[in-house]
Formats: C-alpha cells, sequence, structure tokens
C-alpha cells in the first residue's frame, strides 16, 4: 500500500475513527475526523473547501476509496508501519475533541460536521463568531442547538485562538 | 463591465481583454514563472505542439470566466458587481500561480515522499515526541492552491500590485480555494467551470486533436442561475452538455491516457522522488515557503526542475534511476508490454476484478524481473479509471466505484456535475439525472485501464518483443 495511505490508515486509528466508507454518514465522519485531526498538526497535505456539507477535500474522497479497497484485499496493508511517535503524542491530544460529548443529542458525524465546520468557517473563511453562528443556523439546522457546545469543545482544545474575525 | 487597459491575442479566443490590474499581475514575476510551467506535462513529447504554458491558460480562464458572469447576468436574475466581476477575473487568473514544475506530477511525488516521513517501521526504536522541529513538522507539504495562497500573501510584488487597486491576497484566493461559501455554488471547480471549459479548447488546439470543436459561443449563452443559485444550463443546451462531457473523455483518453505520456508521467514521478530522497530538491513547507519570500520561487519552473534531474543523472550510482532520468532527458520513454483495457459499469464488482488483476501481475513482475535480469524498479504496473464526468488525469480505480456520477444523497458530489434547468420549477438536476442526455446513459461507465510498462536500457531495446511475448503467454495461460 503507498505512503500516504499507510499513513491515513494509521492516522485513523489513532484517532479512534472508524475507516469504513459505505455510507454518507460514514464518508461525512472521515472526511470531518480528518480535517479535525490535522489541526494538532499532524500533516497529511489535505486541504479542505467549503461545500454543502461543510470542510471537504476531493483528494481525500479518492484516497479513503483506495484505502478501504486495499484493506479488503492486502494481506498486510500496513506494512508493518507505525507512526513516529510525535506523530501519535500529537492526535492523542486532540482525539478527546472528537468523542461526541454526552449532553450533545447528535450522531457522532453530525457533531463532527459541527466542529469542522465552525473552525472553517471562523478560521479559514474569516467570519466573525456572529456570521458563523447565523450562517450556520441558516444552512446547518440539523446542528445548530449544539452551537455553543461545539464552541466549548474547540476552545478548549485550544484551537480558536487564530481565527481571525472579519 | 470591466475597463479595459491591454488586448492580448490568444489563438483560442481571439482577443483577450485586461484590467489594469490584471495587465499588471501578469507582469509580476510569479505570474511570469507560469511561462515556464507547462499545463499538459510532458505531452509535448508525444504531441509536438502541446507545450503551451500556465500562462495562457490562465489568461483564457479569466477570459471565460466573464462570459460566464455576462451570461448570468443577461440570462438570470442577479446582482453580480463589476466589483464581483472583477475579483472572481483575478481568480481566474491566478488560481494556477502556485503550480508546481511539471504541475501534477511533481505534485503527486511531493505528496508521497513527505507522507510517508510520518512512518517508520514498527520494530523502530521509539524516539520522543519532539517540538518544532521534529519529523512531523519536516514532512509537511503544500498543495499548488495552497502555495498559491501563500504566493498571493507573501510576494511582496504580486500582494503590493493586488493592494495598490484595492483588493486584498485573501479576497482572490478564498474564491479559487472556496474558502468561503460561495455566492454561486459551482461556478469555481464544478464540470462546467471555466478551468476545464479553457483546459478542452486549448488542449485541441494546441495537440491538433479535434476534440475540442465545442460549441462554446452556444453552452455560454445559455448558462444561468436556477432559484438555489446554482449556476446551470438551459434545457436546450443539454446536447451540447453532452457533447463537452463527450469531448473531454475523448480528450484525456488521447493526451493524458496516452501510453506513451502516461509512461513518461510515471517515470517523472519516479525520479522527482529520488530528487527529494537525495536531498537534491527540498520541497517542504519550510523550503517551499522561503522560496516564495525570496525570489528562488520566481525561477522554480520546468526548466529548473530538468537542471536537478540531470545534476541527478550526473550523481546518481543507481542504473534503475539513471535510466529513468534518461527516459526524460533523452526523451527514451518506458516501453508497454501488456495492456487490459476495457469499458464497465462504476462499481465496486468491476474496481474489485482490476484491483485483483493488478496483484496478480505485481506478483508475476518478480519472476520477469528474475527471469530477464531486469531490477524489479524499472517494471511498473500502471493503473487509470476513465470517466465521462468529473474526469481526472488518473482516478485510482478504487475510486471509480463509490465515486458515482450521481449519488442524490452525497450533495459534495454532485455539486460539481454539469446542471440542467427545470424552467417550471427554477430549479436545476444534475445532467445524468435527465433521462434524454448521453450522460444518463454513460455517466455511470469507466473505462477501466492496467498496462504494464519496463524501463529498458538501450542495448536492451532488442529484447522487447520477446519479452512482451513471454508475458502475453503467461498472462493469458491462468
Amino acid at each position: 500500500m503507498e505512503g500516504k495511505l499507510i499513513a491515513l490508515k494509521l492516522f485513523l486509528d489513532t484517532l479512534e475513527i472508524d475507516s469504513s466508507i459505505d455510507t454518507v454518514a460514514d464518508r461525512k465522519r472521515v472526511q470531518k475526523a480528518v480535517y479535525l485531526g490535522q489541526l494538532s498538526g499532524v500533516d497529511l497535505g489535505y486541504r479542505f473547501s467549503w461545500y454543502v456539507m461543510g470542510p471537504y477535500s476531493s483528494p481525500l474522497t479518492r484516497d479513503y476509496y483506495q484505502l478501504s479497497d486495499e484493506l479488503e484485499t492486502e494481506d498486510d496493508p500496513l506494512n508493518g508501519k507505525s507512526l513516529l511517535p510525535d506523530a501519535i503524542a500529537r492526535l492523542t491530544i486532540i482525539r478527546p475533541l472528537l468523542q461526541k460529548r454526552t449532553d450533545v443529542d447528535l450522531s457522532e458525524e453530525d457533531w463532527l460536521e459541527l466542529l469542522a465546520s465552525y473552525h472553517f468557517l471562523r478560521s479559514v473563511s474569516g467570519y466573525s463568531p456572529e456570521k458563523t453562528a447565523e450562517l450556520l443556523r441558516e444552512r446547518k439546522s440539523h446542528v445548530a442547538d449544539y452551537i455553543d457546545r461545539a464552541i466549548e469543545s474547540l476552545s478548549a482544545a485550544e484551537l480558536l485562538n487564530m481565527a481571525n474575525a472579519a | 463591465m470591466i475597463s479595459v487597459a491591454k488586448g492580448i491575442s490568444d489563438p483560442v479566443h481571439g482577443t483577450i481583454s485586461l484590467s489594469e490590474v490584471e495587465a499588471r499581475v501578469i507582469s509580476t514575476r510569479a505570474f511570469q514563472r507560469l511561462r515556464g510551467v507547462k499545463q499538459l506535462g510532458l505531452a509535448s513529447m508525444v504531441y509536438p505542439g502541446a507545450d503551451y504554458s500556465r500562462f495562457s491558460h490562465s489568461l483564457g480562464v479569466c477570459h471565460i470566466t466573464s462570459r460566464i458572469i455576462t451570461a448570468l447576468r443577461n440570462n438570470s436574475d442577479v446582482s453580480i458587481s463589476d466589483e464581483q466581476e472583477q475579483r472572481y477575473r483575478l481568480a481566474g487568473l491566478l488560481h494556477d500561480v502556485g503550480h508546481y514544475p511539471f504541475s501534477h506530477a511533481m505534485e503527486k511525488a511531493v505528496n508521497e515522499h513527505y507522507s510517508a516521513l510520518l512512518t517508520q517501521p514498527a520494530t523502530a526504536e521509539s524516539t520522543p515526541a519532539g517540538p518544532a522541529n521534529s519529523v512531523v513538522e519536516v514532512a509537511k507539504w503544500l498543495d499548488h492552491e495552497s502555495i498559491g495562497k501563500e504566493v498571493l500573501r507573501d510576494n511582496a510584488e504580486m500582494r503590493d500590485v493586488l493592494n495598490e487597486h484595492g483588493h486584498t491576497p485573501e479576497t482572490v484566493y478564498q474564491i479559487f480555494a472556496r474558502e468561503q461559501p460561495p455566492d454561486f455554488s459551482n461556478l469555481v471547480s464544478s464540470d462546467l467551470d471555466a478551468d476545464r471549459i479553457d483546459f478542452l479548447l486549448r488542449t485541441a488546439r494546441h495537440t491538433g486533436l479535434p476534440y475540442g470543436a465545442v460549441d462554446l459561443d452556444y453552452l455560454l449563452s445559455q448558462m444561468r442561475v436556477d432559484g438555489s443559485n446554482h449556476v446551470c444550463l438551459s434545457p436546450k443546451a443539454l446536447r451540447v452538455a453532452d457533447h463537452l462531457l463527450l469531448a473531454r473523455y475523448f480528450d484525456y483518453q488521447q493526451v493524458a491516457f496516452h501510453k506513451t505520456v502516461a509512461g513518461l508521467e510515471w517515470v517523472l514521478v519516479e525520479v522527482i522522488k529520488a530528487l527529494l530522497s537525495a536531498g537534491l530538491l527540498d520541497c517542504s513547507t519550510k523550503a517551499m515557503r522561503e522560496r516564495i519570500a525570496s525570489s528562488q520561487w520566481d525561477t522554480f519552473d520546468d526548466t529548473e526542475l530538468i537542471t536537478c534531474i540531470r545534476a541527478l543523472r550526473e550523481s546518481t550510482h543507481d542504473s534503475a534511476t539513471a535510466l529513468k532520468a534518461d527516459a526524460i532527458l533523452l526523451r527514451r520513454p518506458p516501453k508497454l508490454m501488456n495492456e487490459i483495457e476495457y469499458l464497465a459499469p462504476r462499481d465496486k464488482f468491476n474496481a474489485g476484478m482490476v484491483k485483483n488483476r493488478k496483484r496478480d501481475i505485481d506478483r508475476r513482475v518478480r519472476d520477469w524481473s528474475d527471469e530477464f535480469g531486469i531490477p524489479i524498479e524499472q517494471w511498473h504496473v500502471w493503473e487509470g479509471g476513465l470517466t465521462f464526468t468529473k474526469v481526472g488525469s488518473n482516478v485510482p480505480i478504487s475510486a471509480l466505484a463509490a465515486d458515482t456520477a450521481y449519488d442524490p444523497i452525497d450533495p459534495d458530489k454532485t455539486e460539481q456535475a454539469v446542471r440542467i434547468l427545470d424552467p417550471r420549477t427554477n430549479q436545476s438536476e444534475p445532467i445524468m439525472s435527465d433521462k434524454r442526455s448521453l450522460m444518463s446513459v454513460l455517466a455511470d461507465k469507466a473505462l477501466y485501464s492496467l498496462r504494464l510498462y519496463v524501463v529498458l536500457s538501450e542495448d536492451r531495446l532488442n529484447e522487447r518483443s520477446t519479452i512482451a511475448a513471454k508475458i502475453h503467454r503467461d498472462l493469458n495461460d491462468t
């Protein structure tokens, strides 16, 4: 298996994210988990753009289909490799962010969509907190009740420090 | 309407008019650099005229962007100010400014090299996690859109030109990188965007292939915006949209998937990876940022990379690397020894069949390597998948199965399709959901392709047919 796919699989494993991609919900979970995981500083090189479901990377889509296929058919897909200890340490620090809070009544993938979308709109799009919340309420009503909790979680992980208000 | 400051003669579009800020942007060193980055990589080794640069393509994208906006204004009740039009035009003009030399081939090599640095053998001695200078930091790399963003922001000359005309780098790159929810969901990065349209027309013009004879004037005249702000076509343009997508399929089949072009692109990726491994080239994020901030970025083009490959050729003691470098420098492409190609539904069954076949050939390569005394590094099993929508230069076979052209429950993918308006509802649907379209039949098909290439030294070229015959026999005995 190619080195970049090995790195992707180990990255997801360390984040304790299931790499299956059978459904749209599965694929959304992987997309948003990789977006959030890369915020740890472990950069797999995926760049994200804004699409209907929030941050989305076309190269990641191609890679996870290929990964899924390789995992099904390869005897030793990881080729005896592990992530560097430094990468594991960084991902371990950010891992609790990806775990759904007990006070949030959303599916795992919707929670990740909310976290990733809020972070993207603030730090990449450069929107103010008010504009971000307004846009999420308008376009993502299915997660809008939990915007405050997403802000709490992202702040606790120190991921909103760099966000610039528009 | 943009105020014209300069006109440039173009073989595809006639005269391309530029505003004052655009005329100044194209005079910056970072933009002039694009004259030295070929749009089609090594395709000119097969089609001698296919050596046009990202410079002329970028001018074309800027031009088509305005034509699309004019059509949207004429055909729909939308308000697009001159200021917005200027931003979209600048985004079109600058969308490729961050491409590496030889574009996608080099980006693939950089990706593979730096991603692999994040892993180690599981049995390796554990080293403590480190801070900013750790391998995790060194392994960071930038894709071309990210580099483009850095060029706009951190190249002083480019930034100053934009600022002097009242634009910020952010307002430009946020459009081409889709960093904000767009005004029109699919104006940028779709099957019908200015980038893909100019690519098709320009490639056809320069290769001499006939597939660019698309009725662009009619296509543009039928573009409009639906009630959900999707850019779409009127139903009258259904045939010309089918024609555009078919033309692009044939164009990719004949150019990017050409057996010699694809073989050369493979060795180019291998040679660039060898350059990175040997330390003759550094494309880490840190190194690229230093290039961009200095004048080194302005000369980082195809010619500079060829100079690096010459240096590698002179210094390497590895015979396979030397042969691959010669393949590029002397046009000695790898030889095609076997090929399996067929059009079939895009599904898991077919993707799995091709994957299993590839694994079988991969295993046999070891035997053939021993039998013919040709090192394993000189063999390559190439896989490609070509589709009628969202065509890429090389889509992994496994991605074809589920990367279906029309999956109504996967909105991020269907957003990129050509859309046809239903005038009764003022909403549009992806072309493949319209039963009158050719794409409703073809969009779920793909051309599956497996090829076996070998890099042969000059003194062994006469063995080619013998080796190919043996491989053919072995593969057909099973």
